[in-house]
């Protein structure tokens, strides 16, 4: 029996054809496939690059049942190594992209290797200011807030 | 293949759900991360780290690090990288770490569920968590020496909804667990790494295991590494704990497997660590004995 296949549209209209297995571990697809069979699924705020990129996470770490039991196409210590690689080879502005395509789409696993991604990288930095720089966020603090946290974060020897 | 004018059939996606189109190439402001997103980062790194510098970054992130639910979890064992003597941790920081964790406690605002703490602990800062934290589930003490067997108990038996208990290399009489066990009737996880043996190979004693087995019956999860009991320790753990399915006797040297007692436990319990099997796996692994 030939496996289903459903087809995803990126922001920019390109379609692509995933294998329902693969494109249920997101929990929202699960729900729009089981809505609207058969039909494509518009995922208009996706850019084509990070849809791929999902999809590429999803394909990984589908769970097949072929009737002989569950087989997943790796060993999880595998696939725990191939998590950390494939966050690895993602720049600071796309992981934050695919964060919020895990988050959209309700994908946990990827959600929880993205987030750890981001809280390794600011764990890795010494101070608030290297946070700001790595992070490109702005100190929006008054000189009033900067006094208060100062205030609030005494603990003296 | 539907055509596109399926699109409109769709159900318009929650409000939670929507996000700006992510344009391309574009440089991403984390400040602007949907809080609950910030919070499910943040909430991974060490307490130490939220404090010190994420709470500093920007406003929205000072946001989501006051907000009680962050602080269900307080993790102070990261210090634990920095070395084992307190005086140069409290150096090397700048930082009270205690006057700090109390901070962190009265940030939770009485919402503490799990607490980790290496080194630093003392019976007024564990006496402090316990009065303002009843809903505690998870308490780990690691390496704490100031604090003592009777103190502990006092702050133990304030904390009836906790599952999971570490206490490793931290005095904790048998006397107290039989305490600690009927005032917690939900405990589901105990760890408990004693030194001594490594010092006392030669003596046995079954005080901790028959205290566990005479009031912690609910236990699925044992962990007893460095222990003195012996065979008799083990069997009454196995009769008085029905729900047992982990149980690590690790560098438990007196356990002497007499009988079937070895089969028994392989057959009883879904994972079993024997007593010369390997501590390498560890998270304290520097302290244990190598063979």
């Amino acid at each position: 029996m030939s496996k289903k296949m459903i087809v995803l549209k990126s922001s920019e209209g390109v379609s692509f054809v995933v294998e329902e297995a693969v494109a249920r571990q997101s929990k929202i697809i699960s729900f729009l496939v089981e809505e609207f069979p058969d039909r494509e699924l518009p995922l208009t705020n996706m850019t084509s690059e990070i849809l791929r990129k999902t999809i590429e996470y999803c394909k990984k770490h589908v769970v097949e049942d072929d009737g002989g039991g569950d087989s997943s196409s790796s060993s999880s210590g595998d696939l725990k190594e191939w998590d950390v690689k494939f966050v690895a080879e993602i720049d600071q502005p796309r992981l934050m992209d695919l964060l919020m395509a895990a988050n959209y789409l309700d994908i946990p696993s990827l959600l929880d290797v993205t987030c750890q991604k981001v809280a390794d990288t600011i764990a890795a930095c010494n101070d608030e200011k290297e946070i700001r720089a790595t992070f490109n966020i702005e100190n929006d603090f008054t000189e009033e807030e900067v006094e208060a946290i100062r205030m609030e974060n005494q603990y003296p020897i | 293949m539907a055509s596109p004018s399926c699109l409109e059939q769709f159900p318009p996606a929650p409000p939670s759900l929507t996000h700006p189109v992510m344009k391309d190439g574009e440089c991403r402001n984390w400040a602007e991360l949907p809080s609950d997103l910030t919070s499910s980062i943040l909430r991974r790194l060490g307490s130490i780290d939220v404090l010190e510098n994420a709470q500093k970054v920007c406003t929205s992130w000072r946001r989501v690090c006051k907000d009680p639910a962050l602080w269900r979890k307080i993790d102070m064992c990261n210090s634990g990288d920095l070395g084992e003597d307190l005086a140069y941790l409290t150096l090397t920081l700048g930082i009270n770490l205690e006057i700090m964790c109390r901070h962190a406690v009265d940030l939770s605002r009485g919402g503490l569920v799990e607490i980790d703490i290496w080194h630093f602990a003392t019976d007024s800062l564990l006496n402090y968590i316990a009065d303002s934290s009843s809903n505690l589930r998870s308490l780990k003490l690691v390496k704490c020496s100031p604090v003592t067997s009777e103190e502990l108990t006092e702050a133990l038996v304030k904390l009836p909804l906790l599952e999971e208990l570490e206490v490793s290399y931290c005095s904790l009489s048998a006397e107290s667990l039989k305490v600690v066990g009927q005032s917690c009737p939900n405990l589901k996880t105990l760890k408990l790494i004693r030194l001594w043996v490594i010092r006392f190979p030669s003596v046995n004693d079954n005080d901790d295991a028959l205290a566990i087995s005479e009031s912690m019956h609910g236990l699925s999860h044992l962990q007893l590494i460095s222990n003195k009991l012996t065979d008799a320790g083990i069997e009454a753990i196995l009769y008085n704990c029905p729900d047992l399915e982990h149980l690590d006797v690790r560098q438990c040297f007196s356990v002497g497997f007499s009988g079937d007692l070895r089969k028994r436990c392989f057959e009883r319990v879904k994972v079993f660590r024997k007593p010369f099997d390997s501590a390498c796996d560890y998270p304290h692994q520097e302290a244990v004995y190598h063979l």
